[in-house]
């Protein structure tokens, strides 16, 4: 008798898995928050567009590692309950994978607001205390992917929307096999260091596709290949499967 | 219905049960006997599809566990040893496990919490690891499922509140439902284990209900004359286990039935399965 | 309650359900606490409180009203006390009559005795 999806399980799920730790909806901004105030503030590097995509990275970077720590712990620890409340293995991965998202806007809002508050305080005590910025202001926007492209208009939109997917993508996958890691196994080291060098070559792969984008030559086989987002799109699907299939075979010793 | 069909697990090179097969039937308290380590625990989380056997089938209503399907989770709740307790209320706590179960009785599990006074508003981290351990346990009595699996339930639990833990047993007991306790404070629920499973050397040596076992086993003080199956010394002279020719039955001493299953198993099953 | 550990706890409760009516705590015709208000109360399986009903029962000291309960039968002080004194003739006589042979007091000395006993009861 197979009973069918029921998104109410899958919430409930969801919220068992925040709940582990219930100042969670509070802790994470404020980190998120003093992390962005804190890099921009203290990042001592010229090109303000760099410093904001650093931080913009490891905000986001830092939130995942803690949503998938809020995995571990439902799990790991709370394992016996996590495996055995009557619910399907899909609303268990999606519920997980609903708080990876979350963790993941949750910090992205976290950090466009941090910089704004920057750039309020920025303004607000050059002028009352008339000293220099300690902002350079005078390229400031907010980190918005489409300004690096539309610098060169004759992108065409199809390029334009291979960017944000590659963008969105290459960083999920990361995420996703971070994730695959933890339903395997609880060894941190194992886990750090897969999503360490997937890292490394997800940067790689992008500034190679940056190369390729902007350049005006016929791409060959293995471009078309590795520098196109559906290649990682598969790549993440294959790895959502596989998540599937090590949580429904999942035995906790 | 459990069955146990041919079961082995190992964990790495130590195996830990081996060709299990029995059958656990509703309307019973059992008690889950065993040494440390044995393997109760394991048997427990096999039943709940935890883990998977390495060899042969566990069917619980005819479906295997390891499938993690509804229908058989709904029916199972394990509560173990060790809760895990996240930081929030009480009553939060509650609801939070309480949706997924659609057995689920508000009642039974609010009149557990005032029976342990428990109050639901309390936060759990500010709690006792008994206080804690009490609220997990009305959980368990509120899910209202037909099977119910308490790893030491009363461990942790302070002395009167063993005896509530015992009443509130004693009133969601019922002839279909089947509660597994692994325990090794047998004399905590003495009065209420109606069947008794034990573990060891990798198997299952004992599974009958106590009313059988106590038509054909005596359990009381042994006299000089009389040459028992089992003894052992106690403040009362020596107290053994003798082969019970007579209509009259003696209440099962569990520790004493225990010790000898261990010791001198096969004479026990002999005399048990004898005349079946 | 204190269950002893030389008779089954379903003997005892029956003996206790045929105490309390012996005392007049249980009245003929009244109801008695049903299986699982008993196995609360005494912290015992409620399939014990179940066998100890049967035999209450068999012996024709409690009836059954279907849906309604489990109520002292009207026979229930005379079954009680021809149960006791078969329990008395069969159980506890021989015992004591091993011992008075086995430390050769005669019967007459138990006459005097017992005689003795009701002068002091008054």
């Amino acid at each position: 008798m197979k009973t069918s999806f029921s998104i109410i399980r899958t919430l409930n799920i969801y919220r068992s898995i925040w709940q582990t730790s219930s100042e969670w909806f509070i802790t994470l901004p404020v980190i998120a928050i003093s992390i962005t105030l804190s890099f921009m503030i203290f990042l001592p590097i010229d090109n303000f567009f760099v410093s904001q995509l650093l931080t913009f990275i490891s905000v986001t970077t830092i939130s995942q590692i803690m949503g998938l720590k809020l995995i571990q712990t439902a799990i790991y620890n709370n394992g016996f309950t996590f495996f055995t409340i009557p619910s399907r293995t899909e609303e268990r991965l999606i519920a997980m994978l609903m708080t990876l998202a979350t963790n993941l806007v949750i910090s992205i809002a976290a950090y466009y607001i941090g910089f704004i508050l920057l750039l309020l305080a920025n303004s607000f005590i050059t002028e009352i205390f008339q000293i220099s910025p300690f902002i350079q202001t005078e390229n400031t926007c907010l980190l918005n992917p489409l300004n690096i492209l539309s610098q060169d208009q004759q992108l065409s939109h199809y390029s334009i929307g291979q960017f944000i997917c590659m963008l969105i993508t290459l960083p999920a996958l990361c995420f996703l096999a971070a994730f695959l890691c933890t339903i395997i196994t609880s060894n941190q080291w194992i886990k750090s260091s897969i999503f360490m060098l997937l890292y490394i070559c997800s940067t790689v792969i992008f500034i190679f596709f940056m190369r390729y984008l902007f350049s005006k030559t016929d791409s060959t086989l293995w471009q078309t290949i590795f520098l196109s987002p559906y290649f990682y799109i598969l790549l993440a699907i294959g790895i959502i499967s596989a998540s599937f299939y090590k949580l429904k075979t999942k035995q906790i010793l | 219905m459990i069955q146990l069909k041919n079961i082995s697990r190992a964990f790495g090179e130590k195996t830990v049960l081996k060709q299990i097969n029995s059958d656990i039937r509703p309307g019973y308290i059992y008690g889950l006997l065993g040494k440390n380590g044995e393997g109760k625990t394991t048997l427990l989380k096999l039943i709940c599809g935890l883990i998977f056997p390495d060899g042969g089938t566990c069917l619980v209503n005819g479906e295997e566990p390891r499938n993690r399907s509804l229908s058989v989770l709904s029916s199972i709740y394990l509560l173990p040893e060790e809760p895990y307790f996240p930081s929030v209320k009480v009553k939060t706590y509650i609801n939070m496990y309480a949706s997924f179960y659609k057995s689920f009785d508000k009642e039974i599990c609010y009149r557990s919490l005032k029976a342990f006074e428990v109050s639901p508003e309390s936060e759990l981290k500010s709690l006792s690891l008994g206080q804690r351990k009490k609220a997990a346990i009305a959980l368990a009595f509120g899910t209202n499922t037909p099977i119910l699996l308490l790893d030491e339930p009363t461990n942790g639990l302070d002395i009167p509140s063993k005896s509530i833990f015992r009443q509130l047993l004693a009133s969601i007991m019922n002839d279909k439902r089947t509660v597994i306790i692994s325990t090794h404070q047998v004399r905590d629920l003495e009065s209420l284990i109606d069947a008794v499973i034990i573990l060891d050397k990798q198997n299952i040596v004992l599974n009958e209900n106590l009313s059988d076992i106590s038509k054909k086993l005596s359990f009381r003080k042994i006299m000089n004359d009389e040459t028992p199956i089992y003894r052992q010394p106690s403040p009362l002279g020596t107290i053994g286990i003798i082969e019970n020719t007579t209509n009259e039955e003696t209440p099962v001493d569990l520790e004493l039935l225990f010790n000898a299953v261990i010791s001198k198993q096969e004479e026990i099953i002999a005399i048990l399965t004898n005349n079946r | 309650m204190e269950f002893n550990n030389t008779q089954p706890i379903f003997i005892q409760i029956a003996d206790y359900i045929c105490s309390q009516t012996l005392q007049g705590l249980y009245k003929t015709e009244s109801r008695i606490p049903s299986v699982r208000e008993l196995a609360i109360q005494l912290e015992v399986n409620p399939n014990t409180v179940m066998r100890a009903y049967e035999r209450l029962q068999n012996l024709e000291i409690i009836y059954n009203k279907r849906g309604i309960g489990y109520f002292i039968a009207p026979q229930a002080l005379t079954q009680i006390q021809l149960l006791r004194r078969r329990q008395f003739i069969n159980d506890t006589l021989p015992a004591i009559f091993k011992e008075m042979r086995l430390l050769g007091i005669s019967i007459s000395e138990i006459e005097a005795e017992y005689n003795n006993f009701l002068l002091n009861q008054i």
